[in-house]
């Protein structure tokens, strides 16, 4: 058992216990290619030769210490943990230590530090072999007011941070917040900071994303050097995460490295993930992915993402997956829509259709089915299929308790028959029809199938003016010409006249609205 | 040795290097950066002395002046005016990018002629740090800085 040294950084997670924890997402074997079967194998073998199997064959450490140091790794397999980390990562060497070691696998500056230069290492395999930039962060002059010198470092005793090694428990044991340097390109705003805590690395320039000049200086020898704590290869999640502008962006920092997940491989950033998947590579972000991640992630009801995150109406952001989608706005939440009710939701345009943005996520509704709320109506998915239910239609509906309620499952869309001058939908158990004037009201499937049968809404009857009611045992509902009466003894049907119910009586001194004078309108100037 | 308004008379027993540095922008003029030694100057070296200072004996020094983007020019860190005149006591173990044992480094951020520099110094002797900076000291007053 290793025992930290006094004083030292405290021992963080395994690279893969960190970047599953919070992933949502079972790690699942990656379809294996030659060079991946090679791979196992020397993982394999190296299990027997090293007490750290699960980090180095989970981690994928193998493969990176092939892809970082092949000579080195090959020639002496015993230090591939150490190749992972690339030349220099002992304390000793004098190099200081990068952030994800000792920031929880953040790849950012940490609380209390700030950018204070960079420099650019050509050639770096872990960036495609193209620049990579590695940027101090310097910690903070807080523990005194020092009058500082002419270094721009103020004081070591001041220094918001103590000299230590790396932990342990990585391979990066380069020196934390020992070394009084400064480039000199960024927050030079500030007069004093402290000595540096850690290092930041990017494929990007940092002056893109970081308060820094374009002051470029140069220092390949660092080009390999790295931290099992950050990702350890180059591939397609790296190319568009670059292309997304790294640190820049609105996935922040890297979070660890990248690990399998059923289908495919994740690198998880402050602020979502980008995956590979069979169909490609795509980024899943913000509240998006905190919903998908609550859902399962890849393994649970959505699966993986087909489509990176994109804009839609009004403000808001979605991402597409295998079975469903996720649209996330800043007023009306983040939820998915799932399933049948998610292929009705894009029939009629998602966000930019009728149903607006979803209100609620995936609901499991009476007998079964599903549902989803939106900003303007309903999508309900039974066995009879999945219909959506808008507007005031939707209204009603949920007044009456939805699936659960009095009228059941619709077994139609909310549509007009009349060109327009009203809408219905039809219910397992009735109706509810909508027009401007009449109302939006609801019947039983008694009358509801007697009004079918007489032409519905541009039938002779035209739009009920009221909900059905109970008049003794007899079930009315009163049509814009005539009333239609259900007596459940006899199973009949009755059409009658339209009764005006009778006035209330108004008491002495009081007058009907209508009888009372027209108010002044009202204008916008007020 | 002359470049880009930096001229430097270097003193007996030091070799001169310089360098334009990489300009990021189009119609920014790249900044100098002169590396002085007082032993052989390896041609594979980072900026501020990555693979030079391997190669410091005891007695020897590595000096770096870096000229940075014109922008910086009034800001706080390079708020000094004047080629600075260093000081045994402003050397230390840790005062460098990354520290060997037994040398010793110093960094001065200043501005001439509104053009910013980082002066660097790694001496191979931190126990030889006040003939060291004398040394240092009688290459900066050899130095010549223009208006650019």
């Amino acid at each position: 058992m290793t025992v930290p040294r006094p004083g030292a950084a405290l021992p963080t997670r395994s690279r893969t216990q960190e970047a599953l924890a919070g992933l949502g997402v079972r790690s699942a074997p990656v379809r294996s290619t030659a060079s991946q079967r090679l791979l196992e194998k020397a993982s394999g073998w190296l299990a027997h030769r090293t007490s750290r199997r699960g980090f180095l064959v989970g981690a994928g450490v193998v493969g990176s210490a092939l892809a970082v140091d092949p000579f080195g790794f090959v020639l002496k397999p015993g230090t591939a943990y150490a190749s992972v980390c690339g030349p220099g990562s002992a304390c000793s060497t004098g190099w200081t230590v990068f952030c994800a070691t000792i920031n929880q696998g953040v790849n950012a500056c940490p609380p209390g530090s700030i950018a204070a230069g960079w420099w650019k290492a050509d050639g770096a395999s872990l960036c495609g072999g193209q620049a990579r930039y590695i940027i101090d962060c310097n910690s903070s002059c807080t523990r005194c007011s020092s009058p500082g010198t002419r270094a721009g470092i103020c004081s070591a005793s001041c220094w918001s941070c103590s000299c230590t090694c790396g932990p342990q428990s990585s391979c990066d044991q380069r020196k934390v917040c020992c070394n009084s340097f400064r480039y000199g390109q960024c927050n030079t705003q500030v007069r004093q900071v402290g000595g540096i805590q850690c290092r930041v690395v990017s494929c990007t320039p940092p002056y893109v994303f970081e308060n820094c000049s374009t002051s470029v200086l140069v220092d390949n020898r660092t080009s390999e050097h790295s931290s099992s704590e950050l990702p350890t290869v180059w591939n397609a999640i790296s190319a568009r995460y670059q292309q997304l502008g790294e640190n820049g962006s609105i996935l922040g920092a890297t979070v660890y490295g990248q690990v399998p997940v059923q289908g495919g491989t994740t690198q998880r950033y402050q602020n979502g993930q980008i995956l590979q998947t069979p169909t490609g590579v795509f980024e899943v972000v913000g509240p998006i992915e905190k919903r998908w991640v609550a859902l399962g992630g890849a393994a649970g009801v959505l699966g993986l993402p087909i489509t990176g995150f994109f804009e839609v109406p009004d403000g808001g952001h979605a991402t597409r997956f295998e079975r469903g989608r996720i649209t996330s706005h800043p007023v009306h939440g983040t939820w998915e829509t799932v399933g049948k009710v998610f292929t009705k939701y894009e029939l009629l345009g998602s966000e930019g259709g009728p149903l607006g943005f979803p209100t609620s996520g995936d609901t499991t509704t009476a007998g079964g089915g599903h549902a989803g709320s939106f900003t303007n109506g309903r999508v309900s998915a039974s066995q009879a299929g999945a219909f959506a239910v808008l507007g005031a239609v939707a209204d009603q509906y949920r007044a009456l308790g939805l699936e659960a309620g009095r009228l059941g499952h619709p077994t139609s869309d909310t549509a007009s028959n009349d060109r327009g001058a009203g809408v219905f939908t039809s219910f397992q158990n009735g109706r509810i029809s909508s027009k401007r004037g009449a109302g939006t009201h609801w019947m039983g499937p008694e009358i509801a199938e007697a009004y079918r049968l007489r032409g519905s809404e541009p039938g002779e009857l035209g739009y009920p003016t009221g909900d059905q009611v109970e008049s003794g045992t007899l079930l009315v509902v009163t049509f814009e010409t005539a009333t239609l009466t259900y007596d459940p003894a006899t199973g009949q049907v009755l059409q009658g006249p339209v009764q005006q119910p009778p006035e209330e009586p108004v008491p002495r001194g009081k007058r009907r609205i209508r009888d009372l004078p027209p108010r002044p309108p009202v204008t916008a100037a007020g | 040795m002359r470049v880009d308004g930096l001229t430097l008379r270097s003193p007996a027993g030091w070799e001169t290097r310089a360098r334009r540095q990489p300009a990021v922008r189009a119609g920014v003029r790249p900044s100098v950066m002169l590396h002085a030694m007082t032993c052989p100057i390896p041609a594979d070296r980072g900026d501020f002395g990555s693979g030079a200072v391997d190669v410091l004996g005891p007695d020897d020094i590595f000096v770096s002046l870096v000229e940075m983007d014109a922008a910086e020019a009034g800001s706080r860190l390079y708020a000094d005016r004047g080629v600075p005149t260093v000081s045994p006591g402003e050397f230390s173990p840790d005062g460098t990018q990354r520290p060997l044992p037994g040398q010793s480094g110093g960094q001065w951020f200043f501005s001439v002629a509104g053009r910013p520099f980082c002066l660097f110094v790694v001496l191979g002797s931190h126990a030889r740090r006040a003939a060291g900076a004398a040394r240092v000291n009688a290459l900066l007053a050899q130095l010549d800085v223009e208006a650019s």
